[in-house]
């Protein structure tokens, strides 16, 4: 990991070296309206066709950011934290090299994450990865990530054909601090090369494909080791069976074993106007198995997900833009009946059988527009609309349980940006609204009473299918502090409340302090429920 | 450098292609038939059958039960089994001339993936009276203290029993375990033999030491009071009273109680200063030999050095397998026809024990105690160990038992 951490250290200092060499072109400020308008505008970049970004150039930028940023609040899923606090560093540019343009982006994150239960393992816990270990102790987890992207594409050759390829790499270290706990490691990494062909003046289309691949390795433990710790090995919508960290024999090492396989075509019309459509498909399989020396079938995923974007941008003193996107993704839940080989000398799992038991569905579609007033410093004003459409739909088909959450979300937003002397004050404002059109949490397993059911499920349910009002300011000051650089000072805030019966149960107990438990409360005026999330970063754009 | 990228995206993308046809064209899980015949082929043709027979269908891994009672023929179908790995238990019971008769079969680790299966399951009976065990703890309290292990033997039927030259011992493997024991014996009928690591037996003549009914006693590690302040005041047991101790000779960590009665260390290696059995849950046994036991005579599992003492399952009084967890159910060392389940704490040094489940409480008292031959059945987990649990009889002969 040391290795790994000076390697990461090296390319963050050529990243910067190179990009802010390359950068000594640029005789002007970025200031952060000209950076979005451009990021808008590069409507290849937003793709994952990295040769198209020769054809919708991102201007030249560097930067550098230290950030942070808290949450909290009792509106979460219950594996989130009460309350999490990250620290991050990152830096990002886009350049020339030659005729070729490149953009590449690295970001460190540091974070705590308070108040966490029903995840004793994952550093990242999905709806659609059924298969873990899972605890009721409240709990922290800290947590540090790595992650690096790249972006390049050579100039259109023979003024027909470019290429391109975009690559992530990303390592994440963590730890859950209470009994049971655990420590985690995890790598990914992927590869899209890709293709454009020109059409003439003003067509293009484009051709991507993705190879992506991630390993995660979870050890649980117990600090104290006289006392053994009940945990569930989760199978999804509630069902478990019984395990327990810790002893002999207790349960061991988890890993996870991913590999993807996708590829997206698009088409760009290049005119007065933009336009580009992208189609794109994946599928992925991730495998979890326990205990590396005697590997262990723990459940496997298969995920098939499509989708397709369009986005248009109409050019002028008010540029427009509007994006469509949507996409369907379907992952199947696989067990597997396994038998324990004993013949001496080869004690091996061997699968007698595998069944789809679960599924998880998920649609999503997207609209957004956006306005903006043109200036020499990016824009004068925006102002947005987005709506978001939702739909999940698990299920455990035997015994069937399901759990399905349907939401529409419509947010305005808008900017200004204020400019005083040579520094720009951009000030943000966002308004929105979620309606919960259908959902519930229906278990017929054989622990209605568990308290994965009761405490984890049936209050993710009230989560998921909650009404709630999202409202969020934003500014960002920057102050050029040479003829090609600025500081910049950002503080995001946004406040998620939520009138629902989320958190109308209550913590119960004997009167000796003894069987803890949940009782419903029924007929005292429901607390709303709420979550603020804000975030403060300091950097320079060169 | 481009030759070894290519060969690493070359062995990624076979990777993928493995993982890819691991998962291609896997059915969706729907419900499968299956129906059991009951035979009791072992049991002597005096002895009265039951009526009909409770036949469950227990997958752990799922924790899903099905149960069904069969017809007038022993016979039951289900058909709302899920795929999976099943034990299949078979119990049932019948009063005949005062005495009660369990039987009980079953058979485990069978996979059930498919519909059509039949399994025939031929049950053996017992009759309620006999020698039981009746409460285990193996835990050991706070502090990592294990001294005040003991084992409560109890007389649960209608006559007087005898204690002397009773044996208790724990099998071979110590834990539940995925390891393969394939014992080698002479006969090679591996299958009709339990297979002891450790063998401790109580003196006497043959009638020094009688238990009536509703009596217990106690097999205690050390018969101390272990919630002395020089013990482990978090100790939930006092041994003082115990009937009899496992007290290793020669040796002074340990001091002897001259009152208990010095069980005889038969077969086995015991480490330390004291019979520690392990806190993770052995699998227990009572039994009565039919001669004297021969510590140089051991039988041992094909390429392990394990040596360890083969008893003939028929003589057998009783046994219960305590496994570490519940993930451990079907690693299961013990015979079904001695135990069909297990039994386990879920802890190490918590001072929790297990005990039998009461089935009644007789007229004048006397409580009778669950022994359907599964412990996951038949016990209870207690929070506190306790010595001679819901009023057990002290025997007369124990004159130092406060």
């Amino acid at each position: 990991m040391n290795k790994m951490k000076k390697y990461i250290i090296i390319s963050i200092v050529a990243l910067s070296s190179l990009f802010s060499a390359q950068a000594q072109v640029s005789k002007s400020v970025t200031y952060p309206a000209s950076l979005e308008i451009n990021q808008a505008k590069s409507v290849w970049f937003n793709t994952t066709n990295a040769a198209g970004m020769i054809i919708t150039p991102v201007d030249n930028f560097n930067l550098l950011t230290v950030g942070y940023s808290n949450e909290n609040g009792e509106y979460k899923l219950q594996q989130d934290g009460d309350s999490k606090n990250n620290l991050s560093i990152s830096t990002e540019g886009a350049t020339n090299l030659g005729e070729a343009r490149i953009w590449g982006k690295f970001q460190y994150n540091n974070s705590t994450i308070n108040g966490t239960k029903f995840n004793t393992i994952m550093l990242d816990p999905v709806a659609d990865m059924p298969y873990y270990i899972a605890d009721p102790n409240k709990s922290y987890w800290k947590k540090q990530s790595y992650d690096m992207e790249l972006k390049a594409a050579t100039p259109v050759l023979w003024d027909v054909v470019g290429f391109g390829i975009a690559a992530k790499y990303y390592t994440k270290t963590g730890a859950k601090q209470i009994d049971p706990r655990c420590s985690s490691f995890k790598y990914g990494i992927s590869a899209t090369p890709s293709v454009i062909v020109k059409i003439g003046e003003n067509h293009t289309i484009g051709l991507s494909a993705t190879y992506e691949n991630s390993f995660e390795r979870t050890t649980p433990i117990n600090s104290d080791s006289q006392h053994d710790q009940d945990a569930y090995v989760m199978k999804g919508l509630g069902n478990y069976s019984v395990g327990v960290v810790g002893g002999l024999g207790g349960l061991s090492i988890f890993y996870y074993k991913q590999n993807l396989v996708g590829g997206a075509i698009q088409y760009g019309y290049h005119s007065d106007f933009d336009v580009l459509a992208e189609g794109n498909y994946s599928y992925q399989v991730i495998d979890v198995f326990q205990t590396p020396s005697k590997p262990k079938r723990m459940g496997s995923t298969v995920q098939t997900k499509m989708g397709g974007n369009i986005q248009a941008i109409f050019n002028g003193d008010y540029t427009s833009k509007v994006t469509v996107d949507g996409y369907y993704k379907n992952t199947n839940g696989i067990e597997f009946i396994q038998e324990l080989d004993k013949t001496y000398e080869v004690q091996q799992w061997v699968t007698m059988a595998k069944f789809i038991r679960s599924y998880y569905k998920f649609t999503a579609a997207s609209l957004n527009y956006d306005l903006f007033k043109v200036s020499e410093q990016g824009y004068d004003w925006r102002a947005g609309l987005k709506a978001t459409y939702s739909d999940r739909s698990d299920e455990y088909i035997l015994p069937k349980s399901t759990l399905a959450a349907k939401n529409v979300y419509a947010e305005l937003n808008g900017k200004k940006n204020f400019m005083v002397g040579n520094s720009s004050v951009l000030l943000g404002v966002n308004v929105g609204y979620n309606y919960n059109i259908d959902g519930g949490y229906d278990y017929t397993g054989a622990n209605p009473t568990s308290t994965v059911v009761k405490e984890m499920f049936e209050r993710d349910i009230a989560f998921l299918t909650a009404n709630y009002i999202q409202a969020g300011i934003n500014v960002n000051a920057s102050f050029p502090v040479s003829k090609s650089s600025a500081l910049y000072v950002q503080g995001d805030c946004q406040y998620i409340r939520s009138n629902d019966h989320t958190n109308n149960l209550v913590g119960m107990t004997d009167a000796d302090g003894s069987n803890f438990r949940w009782e419903t409360i029924s007929s005292i005026l429901q607390t709303p429920s709420q979550r603020i999330f804000a975030t403060v970063s300091v950097g320079f754009t060169f | 450098m481009k030759k070894y990228i290519t060969l690493f995206i070359l062995l990624l993308t076979l990777v993928s292609c493995e993982q890819f046809k691991e998962v291609t064209d896997v059915p969706v899980v729907a419900n499968i038939s299956a129906s059991v015949s009951v035979t009791s082929n072992a049991v002597a043709s005096d002895v009265p059958r039951p009526d009909t027979y409770t036949v469950k269908f227990i997958n752990y891994d799922d924790n899903y039960e099905v149960a069904k009672t069969t017809d007038a023929n022993g016979k039951v179908s289900v058909a709302d089994i899920i795929p999976g790995i099943y034990t299949v238990t078979v119990t049932g019971d019948i009063a005949y001339k005062g005495f009660t008769y369990y039987y009980s079969g079953s058979i485990v680790n069978e996979k059930i993936t498919t519909s059509g299966n039949n399994f025939t399951i031929d049950v053996n009976a017992s009759k309620a009276g006999d020698l039981i065990i009746k409460e285990i703890y193996y835990n050991g309290s706070t502090g990592y203290y294990f001294k005040d292990q003991f084992y409560e033997i109890y007389n649960n039927g209608e006559e007087v029993q005898y204690v002397d030259g009773l044996c208790i011992g724990t099998l071979l493997p110590l834990t539940a375990t995925t390891a393969t024991y394939n014992w080698e014996v002479p006969d090679g009928m591996p299958e009709n033999y339990v297979y002891f690591g450790v063998i401790w037996q109580a003196p006497g003549s043959g009638t020094d030491y009688p238990v009536l009914p509703g009596e217990s006693v106690i097999i205690a590690q050390l018969a101390h009071n272990h919630t002395a302040a020089d013990k482990n005041p978090l100790s939930p047991v006092d041994l003082s009273g115990a009937e009899f101790e496992t007290f290793i000779k020669n040796q002074t960590v340990n001091a002897d109680n001259p009152n208990a009665i010095n069980m005889e260390h038969r077969f086995g290696t015991v480490y330390g200063t004291q019979w520690l059995a392990t806190v993770f849950g052995a699998a227990y046994c009572i039994f009565f030999p039919d001669g004297e036991i021969d510590p140089n005579t051991y039988v041992q599992p094909t390429g392990k050095t394990d040596k360890s003492k083969n008893i003939p399952i028929d003589l057998i009084v009783d046994g219960v397998e305590l496994v570490n967890n519940a993930t451990k159910i079907t690693y299961k060392r013990m015979p079904t026809t001695l135990d069909a389940g297990a039994t386990f704490t879920g802890g190490t040094y918590n001072g929790k024990s297990v005990s039998r489940r009461i089935k009644e409480t007789l007229s004048d008292g006397r409580v009778i105690y669950w022994d359907t031959n599964n412990s996951t059945d038949d016990f209870q987990v207690n929070d506190a160990a306790m010595v001679r649990r819901n009023g057990a009889g002290i025997p007369s002969w124990n004159t130092w038992a406060k």
